[in-house]
C-alpha cells in the first residue's frame, strides 16, 4: 500500500494509492484557496455558525409552540433534516482502477470526523468500458471539464457515467485520473499501442 | 500481478482448478496427492453431460495450480500460498479478488447489469459517432465481448463445478438425481394444462353454432365490458402458473430464478387478491341495508332528478343569458325526455337491485378485483343517459363548429383546399356568398344555446370518465404489483440482482484491503418499470389538457381502448 500525492503544489486533494490489485485514485472534498494564499477551503465541514443559531431560535421560539403537536413535529423534522444534511455531505471520491478487469467509481459520504456513512459505487467492467475521456461542458459562459466512462450496457445502448460527479475536480487532477486509466486498462504493453483489452 | 478470483469459503489445501480465460478464476480446490489424479478427475467431469452446458458458458476448466494454507494465518478471508503450473511458476502470493460461491439451488446469482441506460437514443447515436471518429481509439464496439458476462457465469457455476466433480470423486454411477417429487406434480399439471389447451383449440375450431355465437359474443363484449376482461385475464394468468412449475434445465440460473419469482408473484397477487375480496363480500354483506338505501338516494336523487332541475334552470335563462328559447325548449325536452325514458327502465329495474348487490357480493368472493371490476360496469351502466345525451350534444356541437369554421372561411374569402390539407383564396358566387353569410349568423346566433348544454353533458361525461379512469387505474394496479419481487427485495437482495460492485474492506489486520464481489439489489424503478409504463399510457390517455382540448373541439371523449393498456403486460 503506497500513498502518494502527484500534484502536491496546487491540488494536494489528489491521492494516489498502490493496493496489491488495484490502482486507487481519491480526491478528497477540500481544495486549496484560488488566490494563493494556501488555506484550506473545505467542501464538507463539521460545523457552521449556522448549527450555533439553531438551538437559539428554538429556544426563542419554543415556549410559544410548545401546545400544538403540529409545530413541535415541524421543529423535530426541521432539526432531523440539518442532521441529515450533515451527515451526508461527500467526503470523498476515487476512481478504482482494477487492470484488466474494469474501473469503478464511488462516492463516500458521511460526517467529515467520522468514517464514511454511506459509500455508493458503480463498477465497470472491461468489456463494457468503451472509453475513458475527459468532456468538454458549457455551463452558461464557462466551460468545465469533467472525467467521464463511456460505457455500453446489455441493451446494447452507450452511456455516459460521470467520474467525481459531486466535488468535479479542476483540469489537472482530471488530467492525471486520465492519464492512469488510459495506461491501465488500455495500453497493451506487449505491442506498445493503445487498444481495448 | 494479475489478481486472483478466489472464492470466499474455500480454505483447503490441495490442487485447485478453475478458468483461466478471460480470467484467473478458482472454482474449488481438490485434496487429492498428485496431480494426475487431479487432471483425469477434471477430464472425466469435463465428459459428463451436466458439465457440457456448463462449459459452453463458461469454458473449459483446468488443472491451476497447487495451494497451501498455513494454519495461523487466520483472517475472515482466506489467504493461500498458491504455485501455479501455467505461466511463470512462482510461489509468491497473488492478490486475491473475494467472490461468494453460491448453491444453484438457492437462487443467488450475480448479473452483469441490465442498468437501463438513463440516456435517450439521440444521445446514443452522438456517443456512438463520436466514438466511431476518434481516431485514437481503435477496433470495434467493445460491448461485443462478453468476456463480463462469461466471468460472471463462471462465478455462478463454480459451486456446481463443485458438486459435479464431488460426485464423480465418490464414483457414483448414476447421474445427478433429478428434482425429486416436485416431477410427478408437473406431470398432472402438464397433463391439466393440456387438456385445457384442447378445449380452447376445440372451441375456436368448431362449426357448431353455439359455440360460434360464443366466441363472437365473448369476443365482442371484450370491448365493452371490464368484467369479461377480468376474467380472460385471470384465466391466462392461472393456465401460466399451471404452465410455470415445469421445471427449467440446467445451466441457466437467471432464467430459472426469474420463473420462479414471476409464478410465485402471479401466486401471492392471485391468493392476496382472494382473501381481501372475501373480506370486502363479508363486509358488504354485513351492511346491506345500508348500501341498498346509499344506493338508490344517491343515485336517483343526484344522477335523475338533479339533472332534471338543471335542466329545467337552462331552459328558463340560466344566471341571466338569454337563450333562444324554441332551440333551448326544444334542446331541454327531448333531453328530459331521454332521462326520464331511463327513469322509466330504471324504475322497473329496482326490485332487482338486491340481486345485483349479492352478484357483487359473489364477484368479490371471487377476488377484490372482480369487485372492482363489476363496480366500473355498474358505473358504466347507470350512467348510460348521461352518455347518450352526451353523444347526442357533442355531435350537434362538433358538426356546428366545424360548419361555423367553415363559413368563416366563406366570410373570408376562402376555402379548405382537402387535397393540400390548407386554406386557400377562391372565390365564390354571390349567391353562395349571400347563402353562406345568412347561414354564418344563423349559426352564430344559435351557438350560444348549443354551447351552454353542451358544457352540461361534457362536465358531467368528464366526472364519469374520471371515475372510470381512477377504478380502471386501481383495478391495473391490483392485478399486477409486484409483491414478490418487492418482498425478496427486502429480504434477500442477492436473488434479484442488478449489477456487481467490488467492495474493498481494510482488513482485521491492519494495512491492506480485502477485495470481495458483491451484487447491488434491483433498484425500485426496474421493479416498477411495468408500473411506470401503465401509468404513462394512462396519463397520456387521460391528460387534462388532452381531454380540455378534446372537450372544447367537439370530439367525442372515449375511455382507453383495452388494447393499449394490456400490451405491455
Amino acid at each position: 500500500m503506497q500513498q502518494t500525492r502527484p500534484l502536491l503544489d496546487c491540488h494536494p486533494e489528489l491521492s494516489v494509492i498502490e493496493w496489491p490489485s488495484f490502482r486507487e485514485y481519491r480526491v478528497e472534498n477540500w481544495q486549496l484557496a484560488r488566490d494563493g494564499s494556501g488555506n484550506v477551503v473545505r467542501g464538507a465541514t463539521s460545523w457552521g455558525w449556522i448549527d450555533l443559531c439553531l438551538p437559539v431560535v428554538i429556544s426563542f421560539i419554543w415556549p410559544r409552540f410548545r401546545g400544538s403537536t403540529i409545530l413541535c413535529a415541524f421543529v423535530v423534522l426541521v432539526v432531523g433534516f440539518t442532521m441529515y444534511c450533515r451527515c451526508v455531505q461527500v467526503l470523498h471520491e476515487s476512481v478504482l482502477v482494477f487492470p484488466a478487469y474494469g474501473i469503478q467509481l464511488e462516492t463516500h459520504r458521511g460526517y467529515p470526523l467520522l468514517k464514511p456513512l454511506f459509500v455508493s459505487r458503480r463498477f465497470i467492467h472491461a468489456s463494457l468500458l468503451e472509453d475513458f475521456v475527459i468532456n468538454e461542458g458549457l455551463r452558461r459562459w464557462n466551460v468545465r471539464y469533467y472525467l467521464a466512462a463511456v460505457h455500453g450496457s446489455s441493451t446494447d445502448k452507450i452511456a455516459l457515467d460521470v467520474a467525481f460527479e459531486n466535488i468535479l475536480p479542476h483540469f489537472p487532477v482530471l488530467l492525471e485520473v486520465y492519464q492512469g486509466v488510459q495506461e491501465l486498462m488500455f495500453y497493451n504493453h506487449t505491442d506498445n499501442m493503445h487498444t481495448p483489452i | 500481478m494479475a489478481s486472483v478470483f478466489w472464492p470466499c469459503d474455500v480454505a483447503r489445501s490441495g490442487f485447485y482448478y478453475g478458468w483461466d480465460h478471460p480470467a484467473l478464476c478458482v472454482a474449488g480446490v481438490l485434496e487429492v496427492e498428485e496431480d494426475s489424479h487431479a487432471d483425469a478427475l477434471l477430464q472425466r467431469v469435463a465428459r459428463s453431460t451436466e458439465a457440457q452446458v456448463l462449459i459452453k458458458i463458461c469454458g473449459t476448466p483446468r488443472i491451476l495450480g497447487r495451494c497451501i494454507f498455513s494454519s495461523f494465518a487466520r483472517s475472515s478471508y482466506p489467504q493461500p500460498d498458491v504455485e501455479m503450473f501455467c505461466g511463470p511458476s512462482r510461489t509468491c502470493s497473488a492478490a486475491y479478488i473475494y467472490y461468494h460461491r453460491r448453491d444453484e439451488n438457492s437462487l443467488r446469482f450475480y448479473a452483469l447489469g441490465s442498468n437501463g441506460p438513463r440516456l435517450s437514443d439521440l444521445q446514443d447515436e452522438v456517443l456512438r459517432s463520436s466514438l466511431k471518429h476518434d481516431f485514437l481509439h481503435t477496433a470495434s464496439l467493445r460491448s461485443v465481448s462478453n468476456t463480463g458476462q462469461i466471468l460472471v457465469n463462471q462465478w455462478n457455476s463454480a459451486k456446481s463445478l463443485e458438486q459435479f466433480i464431488e460426485h464423480e470423486q465418490r464414483a457414483q454411477a448414476t447421474v445427478i438425481q433429478e428434482p425429486n417429487a416436485r416431477f410427478k406434480e408437473t406431470s398432472k399439471f402438464t397433463v391439466i394444462n393440456k387438456k385445457f389447451q384442447c378445449t380452447i383449440d376445440g372451441i375456436e375450431s368448431s362449426t357448431n353454432l353455439f359455440w360460434r355465437v360464443a366466441s363472437f359474443v365473448f369476443v365482442y363484449s371484450r370491448e365493452f365490458s371490464i368484467v369479461v376482461q377480468q376474467i380472460e385475464s385471470r384465466v391466462r394468468k392461472l393456465r401460466r402458473l399451471l404452465r410455470g412449475v415445469q421445471p427449467v434445465p440446467n445451466g441457466d440460473v437467471r432464467l430459472k430464478s426469474s420463473q420462479y419469482i414471476e409464478f410465485y408473484n402471479t401466486l401471492w397477487i392471485i391468493l392476496n387478491d382472494l382473501i381481501i375480496g372475501i373480506a370486502l363480500r363479508q363486509f358488504l354483506r354485513q351492511d346491506r341495508q345500508a348500501f341498498l338505501h346509499l344506493f338508490k338516494l344517491a343515485f336517483e336523487d343526484k344522477a335523475v332528478h338533479k339533472i332534471r332541475q338543471i335542466l329545467l334552470w337552462l331552459d328558463s335563462w340560466p344566471a341571466g343569458l338569454k337563450l333562444n328559447t324554441e332551440l333551448s325548449r326544444f334542446y331541454s325536452h327531448s333531453f328530459m325526455g331521454l332521462i326520464a325514458l331511463w327513469n322509466r327502465g330504471f324504475q322497473s329495474v329496482i326490485p332487482l337491485i338486491p340481486m345485483l348487490l349479492s352478484a357483487l357480493e359473489l364477484g368479490s368472493g371471487f377476488g377484490a378485483t372482480m369487485a372492482l371490476a363489476m363496480v366500473c360496469d355498474l358505473v358504466c351502466v347507470f350512467m348510460t343517459h348521461v352518455q347518450l345525451c352526451y353523444l347526442v350534444s357533442v355531435t350537434v356541437y362538433g358538426h356546428l363548429l366545424r360548419l361555423a369554421a367553415s363559413l368563416w372561411n366563406l366570410f373570408r374569402g376562402r376555402r379548405h383546399n382537402v387535397l393540400r390539407n390548407r386554406t386557400d383564396p377562391w372565390d365564390y358566387d354571390v349567391d353562395q356568398l349571400l347563402l353562406g353569410t345568412i347561414l354564418f349568423t344563423l349559426v352564430a346566433y344559435l351557438f350560444p344555446t348549443v354551447l351552454v348544454y353542451y358544457i352540461l353533458f361534457a362536465t358531467m361525461r368528464v366526472s364519469t370518465i374520471l371515475v372510470y379512469a381512477s377504478l380502471e387505474t386501481m383495478l391495473a394496479f391490483m392485478n399486477y404489483f409486484p409483491l414478490f419481487a418487492l418482498m425478496l427485495r427486502v429480504k434477500d437482495p442477492q436473488r434479484s440482482p442488478s449489477d456487481i460492485y467490488m467492495r474493498v474492506e481494510p482488513t482485521k489486520g491492519g494495512n491492506g484491503v480485502d477485495v470481495s464481489v458483491e451484487s447491488h439489489p434491483l433498484p425500485l424503478a426496474v421493479i416498477f418499470s411495468q408500473y411506470v409504463e401503465l401509468w404513462k399510457r394512462l396519463a397520456k390517455h387521460y391528460h387534462p389538457f388532452r381531454l380540455a382540448w378534446h372537450v372544447m373541439s367537439g370530439r367525442v371523449l372515449d375511455t382507453i381502448p383495452r388494447t393499449y393498456i394490456h400490451s405491455t403486460t
